[in-house]
């Protein structure tokens, strides 16, 4: 059914309410990339098994990713008249109990996680709700307001969460430039890493000459450990397409891109599918709403290139050209896809984007510190108690990110670094956790917001190690095109490999900063303009720890193999052989009963003795 | 006009002019490599970055690839500017140490020399051979490939390129001398006694010319006298007709390196398919597409002459095209299936209609581009054919609708109102019989 009246929107927002508020159970299980990861189809497979085996009355259903990947794969049940009960770490076995326990009529507790609020409802049972758990107590959806939620393949589902309605609004009650100034008014900043306020991007394009306009999104995402764009697109694609046609109505585009990596099949799956609904209940294509705009969408996927998520390269692979960085002025939204001007923002803003029009800017702009306003989503990873995907209002402190929704330090260790902003972020050590997270800040320290990936690093970790891993990633995906960019990242490695080799010179980090300085202040794109952070970051926080491998040849974290020595404390050693046996080089010699010793020029540093020994008598320095 | 300041002195400059322009033309000396004033800025080597001040804002831009604004302030050689100038040369030069050009940037800017290891490699990428290829002879017979430290020139796929004209363009303009021109292609054309085409032949300069000194330029009386005359490789006086931009003949755009079928079909070849599309002058007569039928499905057997699209345009009024030429359809354009409009706003590029196998075999096609008159359906550029044949087409169109329905063309004989709605239903037949043969 074609959707023309506003009556409509809410006849489909009930059959959503319906759906997420069922008449009889509903088992919704979440099938996300990260969920499939960790078994959560195995999970999905058994409890089908079993509801058709015990010919039950059950509606099951896959949904997007919770955030919390600690605790995947999820499974969550609906009774009617209950909030919803989220159950943590299934798998195939814990499944069926769990199912087999709701067929006696109560709710197995002992397996589930907490409890999130649907209407109201207050549970029977003791249990947590949601945000009494310290990973969701500091948390506010507002990208991630679906996801998890509801079935990222049901249209009506988005609908009963308000969805479309602020297309509705835009449409009907708004002309294009009132809805660049309630963008505005809200203060929304793209959320792809720079920050660049989107109504004025917006307004640019809209005043560029041309009757032909596009809007893209970037959906590129590719900064090592980062997947915020990932769980909206799986878990919420829908919310990403009316932003896009929020923006194409304000700008005046009547087609619109959105540049996926192929990598990501599974949210191509859904944007496909999303598409095609919205399509065809008129939310996409001609005359939407019966109003006189036209907007279609279609997916252009992208080959796995890094660079290809800043803008010009992005525009040159959708034409099917090489991917490819072009000097900016012009800018897009004078010269973009086909020379036309066109529009880029990423995932998280257009998912923004309805949120924005639909409740006001006057509610958006509450929310988030002076400049920079809303939440912004992190993926949080690394030495971390609670991997996950998080989204906090802006002006949190990295301190409650890394240790009230984290939780600290995986087993015990001390914090050492926090790197935002993935390759192209900078590492912000312990003296600025209380910093409040907002673009300004984070840039402060020599960092980046990125698009939101956030490496939690321990004392354990080396960061000169650190800035060498994440050049060798550069250097893979830098496109060659300028000298600095292309020569410089190399030339930088080939230091950093030297200084971790223990081969590093006096003169190395004077060298060093003259090339990161020069590859950051010339390189012609946004890659080579931030790559050498990590290094100038790194130099600036945690010089001593260059200045150790070059002077000393010593790596303070024992991490750099060519650097660090492995011996045994006698005192320690129970003599129980096991290293002895394990070794592959036989460099740890001894007898029964009598403690062993090192040969160190047999020793290749494996590692495999100091996990396995019990009492800890090896020690690497 | 805009005027602006290059290190404290006042310039102004025309419009469209580059920071890099008006700076040389303040006489301010900025280095440059990948620059080429014949070609499109590239903006790869960053040598002749400058610091730029514009609203309060100061930001380091590439001058050959900035376009000069009103009220900008630039420093050519700030500090900031000066060292970083000094690492690039450094960071080229170490890639390729024994280059003479790059060793004389070198003392000129004062690059160090020696602090990090040598490569030995001899192409730069600054890209001037690409770009003097694909831009100024239209030959697109090299091209990058390879991300990163892997970059590389090379022809297409790495194999033989088929599309070189052997024109020495490219050796030309490179700065370290790391493009020859090769003998075994040479050789082989003198081994198989096939036609020896002088290279101004093949760059389109003369109508015809085989070469008598085996393809030894520097024995050859003409090539010297040219090259003299010149001062600079003949490919950068073979201009403007190589860049492919579309222009205006007779009040119609017409895409330079096409060929045009009486029935108003453009014929691109790519790769040994030709892609087909509906020339300007028909659009014109057809006003606005509404939508775009085709009569033939993907994969048939096309023959020349039959109908292949059936157009709808406004008051129900209709249009056929027909094939130009025998062949298998191998693609037919998705875009102006869904989007007709298509048609009209992009008529030479993302309008394209279908992608065509040809039946004749590819050698006998590609000659095509040289022998207009060995295909009478066709008719070429670059000798005046197409303006002719335009000229002929317009004077029919006004002999056609002279006194019929008011005035609805110009005095250049372009349609000024949409002829599917205000000719009749007799008239628009005959238009469509006319031109399109249909």
């Amino acid at each position: 059914m074609r959707i023309t009246e506003y009556e409509h929107l809410e006849g489909l927002a009930r059959a959503g309410l319906q759906s997420l508020r069922p008449e009889r159970t509903r088992i919704a299980v979440g099938t996300a990339s990260c969920g499939a990861a960790t078994g959560g189809r195995e999970v999905l497979q058994a409890v089908r098994q079993d509801i058709e085996e015990l010919g039950l009355d059950i509606d099951l259903r896959e949904t997007g990713c919770i955030g919390f990947c600690q605790v995947e794969p999820v499974l969550e049940v609906r009774r009617p008249g209950e909030p919803r009960v989220l159950f943590h770490n299934v798998d195939a076995r814990k499944a069926r109990q769990i199912i087999h326990t709701l067929v006696t009529g109560r709710m197995p507790v002992e397996y589930a996680l907490c409890w999130i609020p649907l209407d109201g409802e207050r549970p029977t049972w003791q249990l947590p709700r949601y945000d009494q758990l310290p990973f969701y107590a500091k948390q506010q959806k507002i990208v991630l307001r679906n996801c998890g939620l509801i079935d990222p393949e049901s249209l009506a589902e988005y609908a009963a969460g308000g969805g479309y309605r602020a297309l509705w609004r835009a449409l009907t009650e708004m002309s294009p430039d009132e809805v660049i100034a309630e963008v505005e008014r809200a203060g929304l900043r793209g959320r792809g890493g720079a920050g660049f306020p989107t109504a004025r991007k917006w307004r640019l394009c809209r005043l560029a000459a041309g009757e032909e306009k596009f809007v893209v999104c970037n959906a590129d995402e590719g900064d090592p450990g980062a997947y915020m764009d990932r769980a909206v697109l799986e878990g919420d694609p829908h919310s990403v397409l009316e932003g896009m046609a929020i923006g194409a109505y304000a700008i005046g585009a009547s087609e619109g891109y959105i540049y996926v990596r192929d990598e990501y099949p599974l949210a191509i799956l859904k944007l496909e599918r999303a598409i095609a609904d919205a399509g065809a209940a008129g939310l996409l294509g001609r005359s939407i709403f019966g109003r006189p705009f036209n907007f279609n969408v279609y997916l252009a996927r992208g080959g796995g290139a890094f660079v290809c998520g800043e803008e010009t390269s992005l525009l040159q692979s959708i034409e099917g050209k090489m991917g490819e960085p072009n000097q900016r002025p012009p800018f897009p939204a004078q010269k973009g896809l086909w020379d036309k001007p066109t529009n880029v923002n990423n995932v998280e803003t257009w998912a923004n984007v309805p949120e924005v029009v639909g409740r006001g800017s006057t509610w958006f702009a509450g929310i988030g510190t002076g400049g920079s306003k809303g939440t912004k989503v992190f993926s949080l990873v690394g030495k971390i108690q609670n991997t996950g995907l998080v989204e906090v209002p802006m002006g949190i402190t990295l301190r409650e990110i890394v240790f009230d929704i984290g939780g600290g330090v995986l087993g015990g260790k001390k914090f050492k670094a926090v790197q935002t902003g993935g390759p192209s972020g900078g590492c912000i050590p312990e003296k600025f956790l209380d910093l409040p997270v907002d673009f300004d800040e984070l840039s402060r320290t020599g960092s980046i917001m990125g698009s939101g990936g956030m490496i939690v690093m321990d004392e354990g970790t080396c960061m000169v190690d650190v800035a060498r891993y994440f050049l060798d990633f550069l250097k893979e995906e830098s496109c060659g095109k300028c000298v600095p960019c292309r020569e410089g990242i190399d030339r930088m490695l080939e230091i950093l490999a030297r200084i971790c080799n223990g081969e590093g010179r006096t003169e190395d980090l004077v060298l060093l900063e003259e090339f990161a300085t020069t590859t950051k202040d010339f390189s012609l794109c946004g890659l080579g303009g931030t790559a050498p952070n990590p290094v100038l970051t790194t130099l600036q926080y945690f010089r001593d720890e260059y200045e150790a491998h070059i002077r000393e040849r010593r790596c303070p974290a024992a991490v750099c193999r060519a650097l660090v020595k492995y011996s045994i404390q006698y005192e320690r050693c129970n003599d129980c052989g096991a290293c002895l046996k394990l070794c592959p080089t036989g460099a740890i010699v001894g007898y029964d009963k009598r403690p062993h010793y090192f040969h160190a020029d047999k020793c290749i540093k494996c590692g495999a003795c100091l996990e396995l020994c019990k009492p800890g008598a090896i020690t690497v320095a | 006009m805009p005027t602006l300041s290059i290190d404290g002195k006042r310039t102004t400059v025309p419009d469209g002019a580059t920071v890099l322009e008006a700076a040389r033309s303040a006489g301010r000396e900025i280095p440059t490599l990948c620059y080429h004033p014949e070609l499109r800025p590239y903006g790869a080597c960053r040598l002749c970055t400058v610091e730029v001040t514009q609203e309060g804002r100061t930001r380091l831009q590439a001058s050959c690839a900035m376009p000069a604004e009103e009220g900008m302030a630039v420093a050519t050689a700030s500090e900031r500017v000066l060292a970083g100038r000094r690492v690039i040369v450094e960071l080229l030069l170490s890639r390729s140490p024994d280059a003479p050009r790059l060793r004389e940037l070198a003392a000129r800017v004062g690059a160090r020399h020696g602090r990090v290891r040598p490569k030995n490699e001899k192409c730069i990428l600054c890209g001037l051979c690409v770009g003097v290829c694909a831009e100024i002879l239209g030959a697109r017979a090299i091209g990058f490939a390879g991300r990163g430290v892997t970059r590389r020139v090379t022809t297409p796929f790495d194999g033989p390129g088929q599309e070189c004209l052997a024109c020495g363009a490219c050796a030309s303009v490179c700065p370290t001398g790391a493009i020859a021109m090769e003998r075994r292609t040479l050789e082989r054309i003198k081994a198989e006694g096939s036609p020896r085409y002088c290279r101004y032949m093949r760059m389109r300069m003369v109508p015809y010319a085989i070469c008598s000194n085996a393809f030894e330029c520097y024995r050859c009386e003409v090539d010297q006298r040219m090259v003299d005359s010149f001062g600079t490789h003949p490919a950068f006086v073979a201009r403007p007709a190589r860049r492919l931009e579309p222009i205006e003949v007779h009040g119609y755009l017409v895409m330079p390196e096409r060929h045009y079928h009486p029935a108003h079909v453009w014929v691109e070849r790519i790769d040994g398919h030709v892609r087909l599309g509906v020339d300007d002058f028909a659009q014109r007569l057809l006003g606005g597409v509404v939508e775009v039928r085709p009569l033939k499905e993907r994969g048939a057997d096309v023959q020349a002459g039959e109908i292949l699209w059936e157009l709808l345009l406004a008051k129900g009024r209709t249009a056929r095209l027909r094939a130009p030429l025998a062949g298998q359809l191998v693609r037919i354009n998705d875009g102006v299936l869904r989007d007709p409009t298509l048609l009209g706003k992009a008529p030479f590029s993302r309008g394209w209609m279908c992608l065509v196998r040809p039946a004749q075999a590819d050698a006998e096609l590609a000659a095509l581009r040289y022998r207009a008159a060995a295909v009478p359906y066709f008719r070429v550029l670059d000798a005046d054919p197409v303006g002719d044949w335009l000229g002929e087409e317009v004077e029919k169109l006004q002999r056609l609708l002279a006194g019929r329905t008011g005035e609805v063309l110009t005095d250049g004989g372009v349609p000024r109102r949409n002829l599917p709605e205000v000719l009749s239903e007799d008239d628009w037949r005959q238009v469509t019989k006319t031109f399109f043969g249909a």
